[in-house]
């Protein structure tokens, strides 16, 4: 697992600044989609109550019936854990030094990324749609002078205020390496043992 | 006629529970390896594994009222659960 207090090549003063996941709708949008799934069986079964069927009573059909149902639950429940690990494996973490996203495309594809905040040139923060502007979130895109040119942050709780953030951190940073010649290049500096991300920061 | 036994229904039914069981191992896997330490994430873990086990323990508690061993023919197949009080 990953320690926020030891990410990999982290410099003895970075800091995390935010930590985040995809709003809570989608997580809801996937317990929905499993729910919905989970009515096919009652509405079979309400069926073959109001048609008078006798089939679960029947030697063969009834245990073929319900190893049926069976197998259709277990593939709601594979499907449903699925998303839930891609929900939770996506995260985005800003610290006072860089920006790290880490994000699961299914279950074997994975993607990890990072940006120093010196090569960052342009954040864009964007609330499009009804439910978006009423929960208030949505996706923040950071430009960048690196090999992969824009980071998505998606579906983000309070986008704006991320944004505002980020944006902070990016001029802290610039000018505290424009200023402190002594200051550590980033991708040095040996991982630390400190405690060094905030107690209120939600994981 | 020729009769098999019920317990031929559990092999196709037995391949499903294999790769459900995989999904579930590579779920588990993947958040051990990749998630961020935190007693959110164990508790994730945790609702993974018990949750698996009372699906996996239903199935097997219905698998056990079944006599599997108990042979059915092809006529046996026949829609004879359609109640005879339909049929007047």
């Amino acid at each position: 697992m990953l320690h926020l207090d030891h990410l990999p090549n982290s410099q003895p003063q970075e800091v995390v600044k935010v930590f985040l996941r995809r709003h809570w709708i989608d997580l809801a949008k996937v317990f929905l989609m499993s729910g919905a799934m989970l009515l096919v069986p009652i509405a079979v079964f309400a069926l073959a109550r109001v048609t008078e069927a006798d089939i679960f009573t029947h030697p063969v059909w009834g245990p073929a019936s319900i190893l049926t149902l069976f197998s259709y639950l277990l593939i709601v429940y594979c499907i449903t854990l699925t998303e839930l690990t891609d929900y939770w494996l996506d995260v985005w973490i800003v610290t006072s030094e860089r920006i790290i996203n880490a994000e699961q495309h299914g279950l074997f594809n994975r993607l990890v990324s990072e940006v120093h905040h010196e090569q960052i040139q342009d954040i864009t923060s964007e609330t499009k749609g009804f439910l978006e502007t009423f929960l208030t979130y949505g996706d923040v895109y950071i430009q960048t002078a690196g090999e992969k040119e824009r980071f998505r942050f998606k579906n983000v709780d309070n986008p704006d205020d991320v944004k505002i953030s980020i944006s902070e951190l990016v001029t802290t940073c610039k000018n505290t390496h424009h200023h402190d010649p002594k200051a550590i290049a980033p991708g040095l500096g040996a991982p630390t043992t400190s405690k060094h991300h905030d107690a209120s920061i939600k994981l | 006629m020729t009769s098999f036994p019920l317990v031929y229904l559990l092999v196709p039914f037995g391949l499903i529970v294999a790769m459900g069981a995989l999904f579930f191992v590579f779920n588990v896997f993947h958040i051990q390896r990749y998630a961020i330490r935190s007693s959110a994430t164990s508790l994730l873990l945790t609702v993974y594994l018990v949750s698996f086990v009372v699906l996996i323990g239903i199935i097997g508690v219905y698998l056990l009222t079944v006599d599997w061993q108990k042979e059915f023919q092809l006529n046996d197949l026949l829609p004879s659960f359609i109640s005879s009080s339909r049929l007047e």
